[in-house]
């Protein structure tokens, strides 16, 4: 049992990494119009922290609780320590219901305005709403390839391998079809490909907030259930888990999460597979501790990874999915070479 | 609470693994269930504790059908003991024992008084409780079977069904493991049923042995009434001489000279 400050470390130091965040970017900032920007009416420098990187470091925030949590979620039930929201097909089904989306505007343009599109017939503000309904309706096809109908419930292998030939389609899809858009649309859809919390205002935040509040409650109610689904799936059964139940509301509450997410920021790999390992590794035992730490983790790594991206290539941006990669990556398999490297040195005592 | 198959049949596709098992359970007995490989036991056993579906007739417990029960009654009612069940990576002993009150808690609830009462009376029973606080991945064989005992105690159960208790451990562990299921049947009234492959166990420590082969009862009856050279050859294909041992039950020692 950890004790209570444990507790507080979290999300206090989210609370200082998002006031960092707050003053890097490709303008710098000061004391005082961080300061001025919380105030009623910003003006200048203090107005850029408040319309933008306020918003952003908020969505960067919310889209790490949700993959750090859906990852949590998925490790668990699927029993696979590299399971990872994107295994849905999420990222691949909200992509592809982005990028038709740009496709189909495109078409019903008057070609002679091609170049205003974006902002005319598909504004940015429109992408979440589609690329969730691309990621939900993904995700069902997924939970629908990998029911099995003899146990009435779903197969975590079948799942996972569901999810990757899913994803292999889609992906190949989704590239076709950019190749296909007009030059200036190829940039714009790189640009949500590759997962960015650019431009993204509170308007896109609120409709993932529902989501959030759904995810969490959900995750208290099925905690005990989950903890039981640690172990193997006969004993969670006699210990009066119904799996039937469990197992598919877990991992559709995952999904859901994961699905909101990928609306908001596009798809942000890594975080979801790298934060539950942080998790486990800096924090306590008890599935609870580990779920929350999970979610703080994720929340903590893409609101970092967002300032990492504002300021590496100032005043050019490289997006926050790019960054989450190219760090996340080593740092997974550094954790793994160290998790075996124990392993191995506790076999060999 | 009384526990009963009453004409269970059970195929794998074209195969019969079991064909009408007619069985009712004494919960003031230790019943032992033994068989060869294949026989179709571990398939009864899980049949009997609801974990899978006979094909055809069914298990009552307390008078009623296994699928009229949801699983969390079930549960408090019943307590299973997989072969070789898995424990979840870096839980401590009392953890994974608390576990064992799934069934008689709400979501959000934290631990009652009770919960804690009866997780302490499970880990004392099984003799863990020196082990409580230590990573469950720490312990050795002997110890973790009885950690998985305390589990199961900890759901308060009336029944405890055991697939092969002994397996995996060394001769001191198996009795240890035998001697708490035999004082949680006298002490406790818990009815027990377990899967056994050593026939001299069972001997020991069973009031009860029933001896399946081919998913066909052969045997049925109190050790002394049906251990006969005669039945271990039909079951296991070997020769055996049936000596007295301890309170007169009978065990079996392999007759060398009849193995080719």
């Amino acid at each position: 049992m950890k004790p209570a400050i444990w507790w507080l470390t979290w999300p206090a130091g989210l609370v200082l990494l998002g006031f960092a965040a707050l003053f890097l970017g490709a303008t710098g900032a000061t004391w005082p119009d961080v300061w001025t920007s919380l105030g009623a009416d910003p003006e200048g420098q203090a107005a850029i922290i408040a319309r933008y990187r306020l918003p952003r470091v908020a969505a960067g925030a919310l889209v790490g609780l949700h993959f750090g949590l859906a990852g949590a979620i998925l490790q668990v039930v699927l029993r696979n320590p590299l399971a990872d929201p994107t295994i849905f097909g999420v990222s691949g089904g909200a992509s592809m219901a982005v990028v038709l989306a740009m496709s189909a505007a495109i078409a019903v343009a008057p070609p002679s305005e091609s170049i205003n599109v974006a902002t005319n017939y598909l504004p940015l503000a429109w992408l979440p709403p589609i690329a969730l309904s691309g990621a939900l309706i993904a995700t069902a096809v997924v939970i629908a390839l990998a029911w099995d109908h003899r146990l009435g419930t779903i197969s975590p292998t079948r799942m996972v391998l569901m999810g990757v030939v899913l994803g292999a389609i889609l992906n190949a899809a989704v590239m076709a079809l950019v190749l296909s858009l007009s030059e200036s649309r190829t940039e714009l859809a790189i640009l949500w490909l590759s997962g960015s919390l650019y431009a993204r205002g509170f308007e896109n935040l609120w409709p993932a907030l529902p989501w959030t509040v759904a995810g969490v409650a959900l995750t208290l109610a099925l905690m005990p259930s989950l903890s039981a689904l640690r172990f193997d799936s006969q004993t969670a059964q006699s210990l009066g888990v119904r799996l039937k139940l469990a197992v598919p509301l877990s991992i559709a509450g995952a999904a859901a999460l994961a699905a909101s997410a990928v609306a908001v920021a596009g798809p942000v790999g890594f975080v979801g597979l790298l934060a539950p390992h942080m998790a486990g590794w800096l924090g306590g035992v008890r599935l609870g501790e580990r779920l929350w730490a999970s979610a703080a983790i994720g929340a903590g790594l893409v609101v970092a990874a967002d300032a990492l991206g504002r300021i590496v290539i100032a005043p050019a941006e490289m997006p926050v999915g790019i960054v989450t990669s190219l760090i996340g990556a080593p740092v997974f398999a550094a954790l793994l070479t160290r998790k075996y490297r124990r392993l191995h040195a506790t076999v060999g005592e | 609470m009384q526990l009963s198959a009453n004409e269970i049949s059970f195929a794998h596709g074209p195969r019969r693994i079991l064909s009408c098992i007619d069985l009712s359970f004494d919960p003031a007995e230790i019943t032992a269930i033994l068989g060869p490989n294949g026989s179709g036991k571990s398939t009864f056993l899980s049949i009997l504790s609801g974990q899978q579906r006979p094909g055809q007739g069914e298990i009552t417990l307390d008078g009623r059908p296994l699928s009229q029960w949801g699983r969390k009654p079930l549960a408090r009612a019943l307590a299973v003991l997989p072969q070789q069940p898995q424990a979840p990576e870096d839980i401590l002993v009392r953890d994974l024992v608390a576990h064992g009150r799934f069934a008689h808690r709400r979501p959000l609830v934290p631990l009652s008084e009770a919960d804690h009462h009866a997780i302490d009376e499970a880990l004392r029973q099984t003799g863990t409780e020196g082990f409580a606080s230590r990573p469950f991945q720490a312990l050795s064989g002997g110890e973790r079977q009885r950690v998985w005992l305390a589990l199961a105690l900890a759901q308060a159960p009336r029944w405890l069904l055991l697939d092969e208790p002994t397996s995996f451990l060394d001769m001191g562990h198996q009795y240890q493991v035998l001697s708490v299921l035999k004082s949680l049947n006298r002490g406790r009234a818990i009815g027990i049923v377990m899967v056994l492959h050593d026939v001299n166990q069972a001997s020991l420590f069973a009031d009860r042995i029933i001896a399946l082969s081919g998913g066909r009862i052969v045997a049925d009856g109190p050790p002394g009434g049906i251990i006969t050279a005669d039945l271990i050859d039909r079951l296991y294909g070997l020769r055996v001489n049936v000596v007295s041992g301890a309170a007169s039950a009978p065990v079996c020692v392999p007759d060398l000279d009849a193995v080719d």
